[in-house]
């Protein structure tokens, strides 16, 4: 059968005809560069993203700065941050400390309960977890916690585990920079899109999200938010 | 005054509260001398046994059948605990020994939106208490008593009541036996044929008791019952009826002791933030405390904590008894609960923490704020999860995200091949008055692979890796 009467049968499906999804927005992730990646300019909320990096340094929190300092309501859990997430540094970045809430379990299991009990709740707005080498199964049941919560979760894991299987519906392979506050990043998985290969991105081009096209028509507004880079 | 009230009447009690997980197995209850069944459960009635039987006989009949004692003063705490749990209903509880309970309904009727809603609640409460019941309304304190235990029976209006007292069969009536052989005499089987007769009669031929009796029945005379205090604190007890050596198995009877502590908590507009629970064991006992962060009322929301605190435990000896003690109480605040709306978005966050709190322990959860000292090791501190927190200073300088717990030695000779410093020295000389001095030139520097840290030089030489810039 030749490839002419497959496609009059309509036996195959043609990307190039694919009937777009309605976009839902999301929620934007501070970065502009970042946002543009990412279908609905942002997280999908509900949505687990899986960052892989291999030592601290590289920009793995830069990254998330943006959306910690816009969560000043609601609960930010760090489940086994692997240092001290350090007060004055976070402060200065205009992180709400009050809802930043650091939680130290003792074992694996302790911290994969203590994530989907946060990410169910639906009190979180982001719960970030630094989790090794855990079960497809474990990631799968985190995916549908945060389903079930709407929040946002992050779950740190090294390099090494990016050829493993993942039901999260983002993950981002980090690696530094020889240039401050830039970071590349290589999107193995994002919703609504094809993987991604290896770029870098500028983590001072912030975005206001999905306001962001109002505001930024205002002379000057774009101005203070947007330092020079350097 | 039209006075409306209902009547609880537990027939199997001094059973039950014995043979709590298992009412499906034939068990009886013996009288003080071990010679006769003063009660039978279901189980053993489909067997053919019965009130009043001879133990031997019984034992023939059904072999295995299980054989308990009558425990007075057990049976008395239990139902103190009814009354407690009671409380959910109505803040005027009488308690009506050895079996029943006792509530005026007539002022919590517009609380509870009308009977119908309230009945309904109190059955669906009942049901979860997994002890035979049978309930009645009565215009009077004895009516409802009387309609208890002919059946139940639930009305709104005096009407109604004497409508249904009427046909009530007179052997049921816990009048004197001797009486009641009189009546049966005379040819009167209905309770409704005694009412009919003149008093005045009834009065010369039986004694002034009967017409008094009637008197109250009908509510013609007032007959206020003598109300249960609610203690001022605390403290449920009960027994179990097997040595427990399973956690799991706690459960049951952990939900009645919290079914009561939830009905003492809602009649004192109070919620329990900590609670110590005891595993009463054969020589000394587990103590385990829990506790909730905004405090609950909820046998439901308790009994979740409690479970998550029981299932990592191992016991050390079988359970033969649970204790529960509240040991902090906090008033409701007016407004910010009520009975109706389940304020789940206010109520989850504490509801997570609790949760979290019980499970890896009170010291796992805490939050970090920044304090005034110049030393980086000590310009932070936890915080715990409650209140607002202090004052935060500012900390001039470029801080890194992540705080190395110790500091880490780097050697001279990498840091000068390949470390790249970016920034500094920035200078920091402090705590020279507590023993603890620190003198440190900090830099920011670049690994070769991009990552950028915060390290500093003492003045000895040596370089140490104090920070990631996340």
């Amino acid at each position: 059968m030749s490839l002419e009467q497959l496609l009059e049968r309509g036996a195959v499906w043609r990307a190039s005809e694919a009937v777009a999804e309605p976009v839902v927005a999301g929620l934007s992730c501070g970065h502009l560069e970042l946002d543009q990646l990412l279908q609905g300019q942002g997280w999908q909320p509900g949505s687990l993203v899986e960052v892989l990096y291999d030592t601290e340094g590289c920009g793995e929190l830069r990254l998330l700065l943006p959306l910690l300092a816009a969560s000043q309501e609601r609960w930010v859990l760090w489940v086994d941050p692997p240092h001290i997430p350090y007060a004055p540094a976070l402060k200065a970045a205009g992180v709400a400390l009050d809802r930043l809430l650091l939680v130290r379990s003792n074992s694996r299991r302790d911290r994969l309960w203590c994530i989907e009990q946060a990410l169910k709740s639906g009190c979180c707005s982001a719960v970030l977890g630094w989790l090794g080498d855990v079960s497809p199964q474990a990631l799968r049941r985190l995916q549908l916690a945060a389903a079930e919560g709407e929040g946002l979760g992050f779950i740190f894991r090294p390099t090494a585990c990016k050829d493993q299987a993942s039901a999260a519906p983002y993950r981002l392979l980090l690696e530094p920079d020889q240039a401050p506050d830039r970071l590349a990043v290589s999107v193995l998985k994002r919703r609504g899109g094809w993987p991604l290969s290896r770029r870098v991105l500028s983590l001072r081009q912030r975005s206001l999200g999905n306001r962001a096209a109002s505001l930024a028509s205002l002379p000057g507004a774009s101005a203070a938010r947007v330092r020079p880079g350097g | 005054m039209n006075g409306l009230w209902l009547y609880l009447h537990f027939p199997l009690l001094p059973l039950e509260i014995q043979c709590a997980a298992d009412v499906r197995e034939p068990s009886i209850l013996l009288d003080e001398h071990g010679a006769r069944l003063l009660l039978c459960n279901d189980a053993a009635r489909a067997q053919g046994l019965e009130p009043g039987m001879a133990v031997a006989r019984a034992l023939s009949m059904v072999p295995d059948v299980r054989m308990l004692r009558e425990d007075t003063r057990q049976a008395a705490q239990q139902l103190q605990g009814l009354a407690l749990w009671s409380g959910r209903f109505s803040a005027r509880v009488s308690l009506q020994p050895p079996c029943g309970i006792l509530l005026e309904l007539a002022s919590m009727l517009r609380y509870f939106r009308g009977l119908d809603a309230l009945w309904d609640n109190i059955q669906q409460q009942l049901r979860s208490l997994e002890l035979s019941c049978m309930s009645a309304t009565g215009h009077s304190p004895l009516a409802a008593r009387v309609l208890a235990l002919d059946g139940g029976f639930c009305a709104a209006d005096a009407a109604a009541h004497l409508q249904r007292l009427q046909s009530v069969p007179i052997e049921r009536l816990e009048l004197d036996a001797k009486l009641r052989a009189q009546f049966h005499g005379l040819g009167f089987s209905l309770l409704g044929e005694l009412l009919a007769l003149p008093r005045l009669e009834l009065a010369y031929r039986f004694g002034p008791g009967i017409t008094a009796w009637l008197e109250r029945l009908t509510g013609q005379r007032p007959d206020p019952p003598v109300y249960f205090d609610m203690p001022a604190v605390f403290l449920g007890e009960l027994p179990l009826a097997y040595e427990v050596e399973r956690t799991e198995a706690l459960l049951f009877g952990l939900r009645r002791l919290l079914s009561q502590l939830e009905g003492f908590l809602r009649a004192h507009y109070w919620r329990a933030l900590r609670l110590q629970l005891d595993l009463l064991q054969s020589e000394g006992q587990q103590s385990l405390s829990v506790g909730h962060a905004s405090g609950a009322q909820s046998a439901d929301i308790w009994l979740e904590l409690c479970r998550l605190r029981l299932e990592p435990l191992t016991l050390a000896r079988p359970v033969i008894g649970l204790r529960i003690e509240v040991t902090e109480f906090r008033e409701l605040e007016s407004g910010g609960e009520d009975l109706f709306s389940t304020a789940k978005t206010q109520a989850a966050p504490a509801q997570l923490l609790s949760r979290l709190q019980v499970r890896l322990g009170e010291q796992a959860l805490y939050r970090v704020v920044p304090c005034e000292d110049h030393r980086p090791e000590r310009s932070w501190r936890k915080a715990p999860l409650n209140g607002a927190l202090p004052a935060q200073p500012d900390t001039p300088g470029l801080r890194p995200l992540w705080l190395l717990a110790a500091p880490e030695s780097l050697s001279p000779a990498l840091v000068k091949r390949s470390i790249e410093l970016l920034q500094g020295p920035e200078r920091i000389v402090s705590g020279w008055w507590d023993q603890q001095p620190v003198r440190r030139d900090y830099y920011v520097g670049r690994w070769p692979d991009g990552r950028r840290g915060w390290l500093y030089r003492e003045p000895a030489g040596g370089w140490y890796l104090h920070g990631w810039f996340g």
